[in-house]
């Protein structure tokens, strides 16, 4: 049903514009800013700063080959994980799946063999499921999620309402959103599933990587989506038992959101123990670029930033990319090429396209003309004993919807061709996030293809949501339309994420990435913060362990360290904590169920 | 005095610390030999390993074997032969040679003795030898240089030694809680009140409690993990406090010459600094 994916290579421009990021630490008597390197990384994360590392063509041709990454038909014997291992697989799943853990709304329990086996015995009972469940999986992932909640939905609650009678529909709001998990708008219950769904994608790959292609990942989340979930309801509260989820955490919204069956593999993918070690590295490096050279750069920006850069996304990209989406849409509902192609609703708006230029004019205005309405209508009940904190982080809202690149895509999906293909809307959300990771990540790794010296990457990608967020809000409360209606006039279209891609040689300003790194600096939409205790249990002798917190001790180790790719200055000078340290030998090599 | 021999080393009360009196004592003539002794020493790591981050007791961890003697340590230094006050002295330097791995089943026995003085820029050094041995032999062979501000210093700078080539390899902020001098008081036994609280550190010119040197080696030992071969040479410079609570970069890595590694704690400047090199 997948076909084979090639990661094109990117040309990169003429040698006079082959520049990188080249950040600085800021001098003594010089202010901080976004531009300059972080002094300290104090964090329990397995990510830290990382450069991309760079891959030769044939190994760019091997790598590709998880872009089609089929389910394992069956698991055979294998040495058991040692710690490490399940380090390195938290590391490049749960933990930094897309920067996805940005609401800390996903966790984990891992089981050993034993619960494994009572895990597929549940499994079986289950109705929906998309592929078989294994027997013989050396461990298990049990995800949990919940509903989407951050600032910005704090933000929502006070959004749409009338100057009256806000004094008590903005509290039944808050009610509702708190104990009945009713969101304010649809797509930003739509969040929480694309999520799950980059994160299903994302655990299948990091089973691949972390076992040096050893084993692989049965993930199912099927049963565990919309309808499935409440038909299923018996056996899920017999799988929620198995992990500890208490009814505290089920009050807060928490449930089982997909399964992961992990076992060795009989015909293992062509990637040596090296090759995974540099992708590794490579996923961890990977960050959303805003930044379009030339086009949307700050005026204080270095002169890197400045000018534009005589290159493009070659066509065969956004080909591969889309071929990526394809593959991991009909991996993940079962459906058709071409039922998967009539789905999911693509519009391509950037500036190449005719008309494209208007078209992003008017998206733009659209955008900041409904941030406008939502910052006159908040209560000022509300507004004004915040010191206007609401209306000035709305107001900031209108810097996250940064569509600068050379290819820019709008995707969604129709509620009512998504049932009418049979398929559950949740589900279909599910199977969109993981598409538009799959896509995203072509393009990132086409863009660590042969990078020449003295460039950061080729090619990046930013996938955003917070543009649809915008729109959704217009729609719900201004009478707006979808921004898909226009391209798809007879379909009931929900957008759901924004694809812009670039190609450039200079990664966005480090300060993004602090943002998402650094514990004292709040990003607001994602985050690379948590620890693996934080999100990673074991369960081991009946007892949930979390993942290295041990006699005192936390993580301190950045996953795939070896590979050395870490930020530095010009003069090879480290950002002090950044490169970590691994967590001690023997306790690294303990096999947790042997 | 001579050599004073225990079965087991003996509990010395902070009390008689305090109340250790120093004499005068010229800082060229050598000390007279104070030297003590213990058939026994019974290792109990557990504790000790979680407080300095070491994932296992056994075998013991490479710095424990200081805390075995402690009892040794401070039976000879408030020995009335010593001519030193004890409280307010300062660890400055400390050389470990372990000569194999040491098994907590062993049955160790212990000696301690006092060389010196030397002179210094700010008072008088002495050396404190702690020799651990199993079954006769020699496996831990400790030696902790001590500046006494009791003795009088020539005020002449040296030249520092010069900082060896090397390349990080690991680096981690650690922060610093405020009872970490306490937590490994009561795991070590060193019980120093600068160590510890405030109001204790402050009679001592400290405006903070600072951190144990021992336990900062310690502590950069357990991170540097299997970069410490079993059978090592590890040589450590305290140059400056690290007071409590507080942040301090930790890094290490090979030396460029092949001949180890190297670590550093880092506030502004080195604080405590040190090589590993195998035996």
């Amino acid at each position: 049903m997948q076909k084979p994916v090639v990661l094109p290579s990117v040309r990169p421009p003429p040698l006079a514009q082959r520049v990188g990021r080249n950040a600085r630490f800021a001098e003594a008597d010089q202010r901080r800013d976004r531009y300059s390197l972080p002094e300290e990384l104090a964090s329990t994360s397995p990510v830290g700063y990382r450069t991309r590392p760079s891959f030769t063509e044939a190994e760019g041709a091997r790598v590709a080959a998880l872009m089609s990454l089929e389910s394992p038909d069956g698991f055979v014997a294998g040495a058991p994980p040692t710690e490490g291992e399940l380090f390195d697989e938290a590391a490049l799943g749960v933990l930094s799946a897309r920067q996805s853990t940005n609401y800390r709304g996903h966790r984990q329990v891992t089981l050993g063999p034993a619960d494994a086996a009572a895990l597929a015995g549940l499994l079986r009972k289950l109705d929906g499921l998309e592929r078989p469940v294994l027997d013989g999986a050396a461990y298990a992932h049990v995800g949990l999620s919940r509903p989407y909640r951050t600032p910005f939905t704090f933000l929502l609650t006070f959004i749409g309402h009338r100057p009256f009678s806000s004094l008590w529909t903005v509290p039944k709001r808050a009610w509702d959103k708190r104990f009945h998990h009713v969101d304010d708008i649809p797509t930003i219950g739509f969040l929480q599933h694309l999520h799950v769904g980059i994160w299903a994608d994302a655990m299948e790959r990091a089973a691949v990587v972390a076992s040096g292609a050893r084993r692989q990942a049965n993930v199912l989340m099927r049963p565990f989506s919309g309808g499935m979930q409440q038909k299923n309801a018996a056996v899920l509260a017999e799988v929620e038992a198995l992990v500890g989820l208490t009814p505290e955490e089920r009050a807060l919204g928490w449930r089982v959101a997909l399964v992961g069956q992990v076992g060795a593999v009989g015909t293992p993918l062509d990637l040596d123990e090296a090759l995974c070690r540099k992708l590794g590295a490579a996923l961890l490096a990977l960050r959303s670029e805003r930044i379009q050279p030339g086009v949307n750069a700050e005026e204080k920006a270095p002169p890197a930033y400045q000018f534009r850069q005589e290159m493009d996304v070659p066509a065969e990209l956004p080909e591969m990319a889309g071929r990526a989406a394809y593959n991991a849409f009909c991996h993940w509902t079962g459906v058709d090429r071409d039922t998967a192609k009539r789905l999911l609703l693509m519009e391509r708006i950037d500036v190449l396209t005719p008309g494209g230029k208007e078209r992003l004019r008017s998206v733009r205005h659209e955008l900041e003309e409904i941030t406008d309405k939502i910052v006159r209508a908040l209560p000022l009940w509300a507004d004004l004993p915040m010191l206007q904190a609401l209306s000035k982080n709305a107001a900031r809202g209108k810097k996250a919807f940064a569509l600068a690149g050379q290819r820019i895509y709008v995707g969604g999906l129709s509620p009512r061709d998504v049932a009418a293909a049979g398929l559950d809307m949740v589900h279909a959300v599910r199977a969109f996030g993981a598409s538009a990771a799959r896509s995203a990540l072509v393009a990132e790794l086409a863009g660590c293809i042969e990078i020449p010296a003295g460039c950061d990457l080729l090619a990046g990608v930013c996938l955003m949501a917070g543009p649809v967020n915008q729109n959704d809000v217009g729609k719900q409360f201004h009478g707006y339309p979808d921004l898909l209606a226009g391209a798809f006039p007879s379909k009931d279209v929900t957008s759901l994420l924004v694809w812009t891609l670039k190609a450039k040689t200079v990664a966005d300003p480090i300060g993004n990435e602090e943002q998402l790194l650094n514990a004292k600096r709040k990003g607001a939409l994602v985050d690379l913060r948590p620890g693996p205790h934080e999100v990673v249990a074991l369960k081991r002798g009946g007892r949930f362990e979390p993942l290295r917190d041990r006699d005192g001790r936390q993580n301190a180790e950045r996953a795939f360290s070896d590979v050395g790719n870490f930020v530095t200055d010009a003069d090879g000078r480290e950002i002090a904590g950044n490169r970590g340290s691994p967590w001690p030998d023997a306790w690294r090599r303990e096999t947790p169920w042997a | 005095m001579g050599l004073v021999e225990f079965d087991l080393p003996p509990a010395v009360s902070l009390s008689t610390l305090a109340l250790k009196r120093g004499r005068r004592w010229n800082v060229g003539d050598p000390f007279p030999r104070v030297e003590v002794s213990a058939r026994r020493l019974i290792p109990d790591a557990a504790a000790y390993a979680r407080v300095c981050g070491f994932p296992l007791a056994d075998p013991l961890p490479v710095t424990y074997p200081d805390v075995l003697a402690r009892g040794l340590q401070l039976a000879a230094l408030t020995s009335p032969d010593f001519p030193l006050p004890v409280l307010g002295i300062l660890h400055t330097e400390q050389r470990i040679e372990a000569v194999r791995p040491i098994a907590a089943t062993e049955a160790l026995a212990g000696r301690v003795w006092i060389e010196g003085p030397r002179v210094a820029r700010q008072g008088g050094e002495f050396d404190l030898h702690t020799v651990i041995t199993s079954a006769g032999q020699e496996v831990w062979h400790g030696t902790t240089t001590i500046l006494s501000r009791a003795l009088r210093g020539d005020g002449v700078k040296r030249p520092r030694p010069q900082e060896p080539a090397w390349q990080t390899g690991r680096s981690v902020v650690w922060s610093l809680p405020a009872d970490q001098g306490r937590r490994y008081a009561a795991v070590s036994g060193d019980t120093n009140p600068i160590h510890l609280w405030p109001v204790t550190a402050r009679l001592f010119g400290f405006k903070r409690p600072i951190a144990h040197g021992w336990w900062a080696l310690a502590r950069a030992l357990a991170e540097m993990d299997v970069d410490v071969p079993p059978n090592c040479v590890i040589t450590a410079r305290f140059a400056k406090p690290l007071p409590l609570p507080g942040k301090v970069t930790f890094a290490s890595g090979p030396l460029a010459n092949g001949a180890g590694h190297r670590f550093e704690l880092r506030r502004k400047d080195v604080a405590v600094s040190g090589e590993v090199r195998p035996r």
